[in-house]
Order: structure tokens, then C-alpha cells, then sequence
């Protein structure tokens, strides 16, 4: 029963579930042409640049797929329920691209290309990042039940990890952790929020 | 009169938004900290930190803006609100015009508050023309900017599937506004076609630009040309926007 309802959802986002991977597969056959030619220093800042684009993608992706849904009513009218829609949405965009994340590092990481790289533990920055960005986007999404907001949101939220809050705070535990725990909290009080049927049906009839 | 009632009208359609309001103000608010701790910054307390400040709004909130913008100009064809726009007496294109100016109005406001706020703090401390460099910054150097990311944005919206559009702008913007001579990559930063007021801000203002020109100092004339140059793009993004979007069905 659980499993076929994943695998509905699954269904409508599987272009989107590819997404990550496709990214990982592109930024690591940049990093495999250019490791021959190039030497490291010219491949770093190619490399801090292109370790972006999936954190930035995260958060557009799960903006997408948690707005716009035109029928929030007939979901809450069944024994199923919009927070379990939405909650369903948000694990398999978010482990899409946690999963197609570590594959990146890894693959970055044989190849000694990882920028900022502290061995096995730096696996936390493109992890975290994309686990912070998609929490927090989910409580905007379920606040405002707008597109636009959560993707303008989403990407305040990506600038402010990446030029404020990663540039000041080097060690790669607490520069994620703290974060992440804030994050984990807004999710949950998303979460909370989510559960108030009336609200999402007036909420999404108000747009 | 017509016309102005419709841009009352799409005044307070945006003003309904509040929620986009609202996550402006962070927006902004980040811009305005990386303003402040950036090497270059000469401070909040002059004309020169007065410009400097509308650069980096220019520089770092259209990513956002060309993030939420898509669908700009196919939000009326998932509803049907086109056909019913398409029966009034104003032509399509006047009626597109005011929805971009209802957007342009949520973009500029948050960042137009802190530079104003920032000028009158200036004025206090008796540099009486602040406020008017810093109304002449939000027209000619932010405005262009973001009408830039919102123009590509658009036309990204209707020519693509929502969220390649999104990702595709982004990053289409980040080309535009930052360069580093690291990544081997071609920019018009540096020249007068650069898209983040470099030429207006040096030429105009006589302040320092963000990337050294290539070619000496920019002249008044180049703020000149780099102002048209800009009013030519943000023409043809949305008027390309608007017919690539009278082509499709709807898109989900």
C-alpha cells in the first residue's frame, strides 16, 4: 500500500528524480577531460562553481514539485491526506538529490578534485547544503503555497549559505551542522503546520 | 485613461503578493551584508558606498528574481486569463507591459527601501543630494539589471519546461554578473555592454567599477551607450517572451 503510493508519486517526478543524476554525470566528465590537461589550480574554481549548480537545482527542483498542484481539496477529501502528498514529494526529490550528491563527491573526491577538500568528513558540505536548502524550502512552500516565493526563497537561502555563511565558518561540521539542526527544525514545524486541512484547501482556493 | 487604470489595477494585484514581498526583504538584506563586508566597500557613509551598494543589489538579487520570474508571462494561459484579457480594448502587449511593471515594482521596492533608508541616513549627516543618487541608482543601474534577469527569465519560461527555465536562468544570470579571469569563460564584463552598471556607475558617478574595464576608464558616453544597449535587451527578452508564449498550449 505504501510502496504503491511512493511509486505513484514516483511516477509523476521521475524526470525530475533523473535530474540529479544527470547533473553529477556532467560535472564528473567535466572533471574527468579536464583532470588530463588542466592543472589543479585552474580546475579548482571551475570546480567550486560547478559543485553549485546541484544545491541550486536541489532547491528549484523541490520549489517545483511542491507547489502548483491544483488538487489540493480532492487529496485532503481522501483518507491519504495533502501533508502525506507533500511529505512524500519532498523524501524522494530531496533523496534523489542527497544520493546523485554523494555520487558526485565521491567521484570528485578519488579524483582529487573536490574544492576545500578534508577527506571523507567534507561529504557534509554538498550533502548538508541540499538537506538545508530542501527543509527550508518545504516550510516556505507549505506558508505560502507559491512557486515563485519558494524559488526566489529558495535561492536567498542557497546565497546566503554560499557567500555569508560558508566564507566565515570553515569547519566543515559546524559550518553544516548548525544549519542543518535550524533547518530540521523548520521542516518539522512545516511538517506541523501541513496537517491543518482547512488551511491547505483555502490556502490553495485563494490563489 | 484606460491605460492608467490598468496599471492601477496590476499595482494591486502585485501589492496581493504579499509572500513575495516578504522573501524580498532577506533578499535584499543579504545583498546589503555582502555590500558591507566586501573588501571593495567603501562604507555606507558616501556616494561612492551609496553606488557601490545598488551594484551588489544588481549583482546578487536578480539570481533570485530570475528564479521566480518564469512564469511571467504564461501565468494567464494555465488559467484562461488570457482569452479573457485578449476581449478587452487595450492591445496584448500593453496589458503583458503592465504585468511586467507590477513585477518590476515587487523586485525594486525591498532594495529601493534600503538605499533610501541608507541615503537619508546620509542626508542626516548633511549630504543633502544622497537621496536623489540613490533614486538615480535604483533607475539606471538596478532597474536594468533586473529587468534583465526577469526578461530572461521569461523567455526562458515560455520557451522551456518550468524547471530547466528556472535553473537555466539562474545560471544564465550568474554569466552575466560575475567573471573571475580563474574560469575560461567569454563575458561582457570589463566592456561597455556589461549588464551591472559598470559603465553608468564609473561614467556617471565616478565611482570604481566591479571588474576593471578593458579598455580604460568608462566615459559618460559609455554610460550612454551601455543604458541603451540595456534597454535594447530588456525590449527584445520581452518581446520575445511574449510571442514565444502566445505559441504554447498549456504547460504544466
Amino acid at each position: 500500500m505504501r510502496l504503491a503510493f511512493v511509486g505513484i508519486q514516483l511516477k509523476r517526478l521521475y524526470r525530475l528524480v533523473l535530474l540529479p543524476f544527470i547533473l553529477t554525470a556532467c560535472i564528473l566528465l567535466a572533471g574527468l577531460l579536464l583532470e588530463g590537461s588542466w592543472s589543479p589550480g585552474r580546475i579548482r574554481p571551475v570546480m567550486m562553481a560547478l559543485t553549485q549548480v546541484p544545491v541550486i537545482a536541489a532547491g528549484l527542483s523541490t520549489a517545483f514539485v511542491l507547489n502548483g498542484d491544483p488538487i489540493v481539496e480532492l487529496t485532503e477529501s481522501t483518507p491519504t491526506g495533502w501533508r502525506k502528498v507533500q511529505v512524500t514529494r519532498l523524501l524522494i526529490i530531496t533523496g534523489a538529490f542527497l544520493a546523485a550528491a554523494g555520487l558526485l563527491f565521491i567521484g570528485l573526491h578519488l579524483m582529487r578534485l573536490w574544492p576545500r577538500d578534508q577527506g571523507w568528513v567534507s561529504i557534509i558540505t554538498p550533502v548538508g547544503s541540499i538537506f538545508i536548502v530542501n527543509c527550508l524550502v518545504f516550510l516556505i512552500a507549505v506558508l505560502t503555497m507559491s512557486m515563485p516565493t519558494s524559488s526566489l526563497a529558495s535561492i536567498a537561502i542557497w546565497l546566503f549559505l554560499c557567500f555569508i555563511w560558508d566564507p566565515y565558518i570553515t569547519d566543515p561540521v559546524r559550518q553544516r551542522l548548525v544549519p542543518m539542526i535550524i533547518a530540521a527544525a523548520g521542516a518539522i514545524f512545516g511538517w506541523k503546520i501541513c496537517s491543518d486541512a482547512e488551511r491547505n484547501v483555502v490556502k490553495v482556493a485563494a490563489l | 485613461m484606460r491605460i492608467l487604470s490598468l496599471v492601477r489595477i496590476t499595482l494591486l494585484m502585485f501589492y496581493r503578493r504579499k509572500a513575495l514581498w516578504i522573501a524580498s526583504i532577506p533578499l535584499a538584506l543579504f545583498a546589503l551584508f555582502l555590500a558591507y563586508a566586501s573588501p571593495m566597500s567603501p562604507g555606507f557613509s558616501n556616494i561612492q558606498g551609496l553606488v557601490f551598494t545598488g551594484q551588489v543589489l544588481a549583482m546578487f538579487t536578480p539570481l533570485a528574481y530570475a528564479a521566480s520570474f518564469s512564469d511571467l508571462m504564461t501565468a494567464g494561459r494555465r488559467t484562461g486569463m488570457d482569452e479573457l484579457e485578449s476581449t478587452s480594448p487595450l492591445p496584448m502587449a500593453v496589458i503583458r507591459a503592465a504585468h511586467v511593471l507590477g513585477a518590476w515594482v515587487i523586485c525594486i521596492s525591498s532594495s529601493l527601501l534600503f538605499l533610501v533608508l541608507i541615503a537619508v541616513h546620509q542626508a542626516i549627516h548633511g549630504n543633502g543630494e544622497a537621496i536623489l543618487v540613490a533614486l538615480a541608482v535604483a533607475l539606471v543601474i538596478l532597474s536594468p539589471s533586473m529587468l534583465i534577469a526577469m526578461g530572461i527569465s521569461a523567455l526562458l519560461g515560455a520557451l522551456l519546461p518550468t524547471i530547466v527555465a528556472r535553473i537555466l536562468a539562474v545560471l544564465a544570470w550568474a554569466w552575466l554578473a560575475f567573471y573571475t579571469p580563474l574560469l575560461p569563460l567569454p563575458t561582457l564584463n570589463g566592456g561597455p555592454l556589461s549588464v551591472i552598471g559598470d559603465p553608468i556607475a564609473q561614467g556617471w558617478f565616478h565611482t570604481n567599477p566591479m571588474y576593471v574595464p578593458v579598455n580604460g576608464p568608462f566615459t559618460a558616453q559609455s554610460g550612454v551607450i551601455s543604458l541603451l544597449w540595456q534597454v535594447c535587451i530588456i525590449y527584445l527578452l520581452f518581446t520575445g517572451a511574449n510571442m514565444a508564449s502566445n505559441h504554447i498550449k498549456v504547460r504544466v
